[in-house]
């Protein structure tokens, strides 16, 4: 993913515009933790790794799973539990670019000529 | 072509086990991830960007034994992140060896040397080693973002295969690939007394730092005729024959995701091991809730439409394999004419 389009600090007010469902999708798709601010007050900082829609047999209520940041354990939070999500964490998947990679093998090559 | 008879003989009577029990959908080789971190950082892998809370963890040998069970396909591949930086690497592999699973541990072969060195693995019919070339030394380097990647690989292959290993090379190739420069990899390749090789076209994650040289599919059947057109005898390739016209453009086929399902520490994911869409909690779960009619090229699926990945089309062309005496006449003539 190009940097530019990063969500690295993105903090969207849920509402008509940006539903709780867009959201948690693309939190889905961020390779970066992310902080969830539940409406009894309460925020969980984690790795959402999963979503149910509430389609299917299993779950029939739309919930995102996460993996907390600080103990490792697993939550599944139902998105009316949930009030806000704020793209907290670094974008691991952005700023590591093959041609970033070619340019540091190139400085690296000359800081080893220089230094003969 | 480069598969011991015995394992063709497993994975002939499950394919044909599963036909007399009329499954349409069937698992064929597992994809186990025991872990997501890696010593690598490839331009083309989009399987390892994650926070360091999650690279950290790792799934327990019994998790994995019981993804194996749940799952029952009779290969287990083993990928990740990097394999071999799993604590208990040694302790599964020889669990799945008593199972009777044929193993593919795919790795990088960074540190194969030193592990081998330590008596960790032991030599076996079930487990070979798939080790990551994706080309002589420039290429590899390139794609792997490593210098020096190359020479440590091929200084695990050579250790592997003078201890007695099964040993296969995994190969994925992309736009800039150039077939005469192929070719000699092969040859290397077979220079170096490997079982077979195994190759793919890149698919384009869209986590990969590297978006710019992913192949399209007019573009992967033109520079795969060029480089298997007049194909030598003496390269092996651990793959089905039917995959390779594929490749080629000389076969049709078309995806079934389900052939290769993947778990790692997020559960079942969801649709295929390349797409990630969610992940479903149980092996059941995902054969019966997973909407297989939207994925695949047939399905025009955007994030299919390219895709000419083996973890897609190799089961397929295992199935087709034993689906018609065509399919059978046609593999059995290239494996022993070695013509693709």
């Amino acid at each position: 993913m190009p940097e530019e389009a990063s969500l690295q600090g993105w903090e969207p007010v849920i509402g008509p515009d940006t539903p709780i469902a867009k959201v948690v999708e693309l939190a889905f798709a961020y390779r970066g933790d992310v902080s969830l601010d539940m409406v009894d007050g309460n925020t969980i900082v984690g790795y959402l790794f999963n979503y149910q829609t509430g389609r299917t047999a299993a779950n029939d209520r739309p919930s995102a799973e996460v993996i907390r940041t600080d103990t490792g354990k697993r939550l599944q939070l139902q998105y009316d539990q949930i009030g806000a999500i704020r793209f907290t964490g670094r974008d691991t998947a952005a700023g590591q670019s093959l041609e970033a990679w070619q340019r540091r093998r190139s400085a690296n090559a000359k800081a080893t000529e220089a230094h003969g | 072509m480069g598969v011991p008879a015995s394992q063709a003989w497993t994975v002939a009577s499950y394919v044909l086990k599963q036909r007399l029990m009329r499954r349409e959908r069937y698992p064929l080789v597992l994809m186990l991830e025991p872990l997501l971190r890696c010593n690598l950082a490839c331009a083309g892998c989009g399987k390892i960007q994650y926070p360091a809370h999650i690279l950290k963890h790792h799934l327990s040998v019994q998790q994995c034994l019981d993804a194996v069970e749940e799952c029952g396909a009779p290969i287990v591949s083993i990928p990740g992140g990097e394999p071999l930086l799993h604590p208990y690497i040694g302790e599964l592999v020889e669990k799945l060896v008593e199972r009777k699973k044929y193993i593919y541990l795919c790795t990088n072969a960074l540190v194969l040397k030193e592990k081998l060195e330590q008596g960790v693995f032991t030599p076996s019919k079930y487990l070979s080693f798939s080790v990551h070339v994706d080309g002589l030394r420039h290429e590899h380097d390139e794609s792997v973002c490593r210098d020096g990647g190359y020479d440590l690989a091929i200084e695990g292959i050579r250790e592997a295969v003078r201890r007695g290993f099964r040993v296969t090379t995994n190969t994925t190739l992309f736009d800039n690939a150039e077939p005469l420069r192929v070719r000699e990899f092969f040859d290397a390749m077979m220079d170096l007394e490997v079982e077979g090789m195994m190759l793919s076209p890149g698919y384009s994650y869209d986590k990969a730092p590297d978006q710019e040289h992913f192949l399209g599919r007019e573009r992967t059947v033109a520079l795969f005729k060029e480089i298997l057109s007049n194909k030598k005898r003496r390269w092996k390739f651990n793959q089905s024959p039917l995959f390779l016209k594929f490749l080629m453009g000389t076969q049709e086929l078309e995806c079934t995701p389900w052939g290769n399902p993947l778990y790692n520490m997020f559960g079942w994911q969801r649709p295929c091991y390349l797409l990630q869409e969610g992940y479903a909690s149980t092996f059941k779960e995902l054969m019966e809730e997973t909407p297989w009619e939207e994925f695949g090229h047939a399905s025009g699926n955007v994030n299919c439409a390219n895709c000419m990945v083996h973890s897609g089309y190799e089961p397929t062309a295992v199935h087709a394999t034993f689906a018609s005496l065509k399919g059978l006449k046609d593999s059995a003539v290239a494996t022993l004419t070695g013509k693709v």
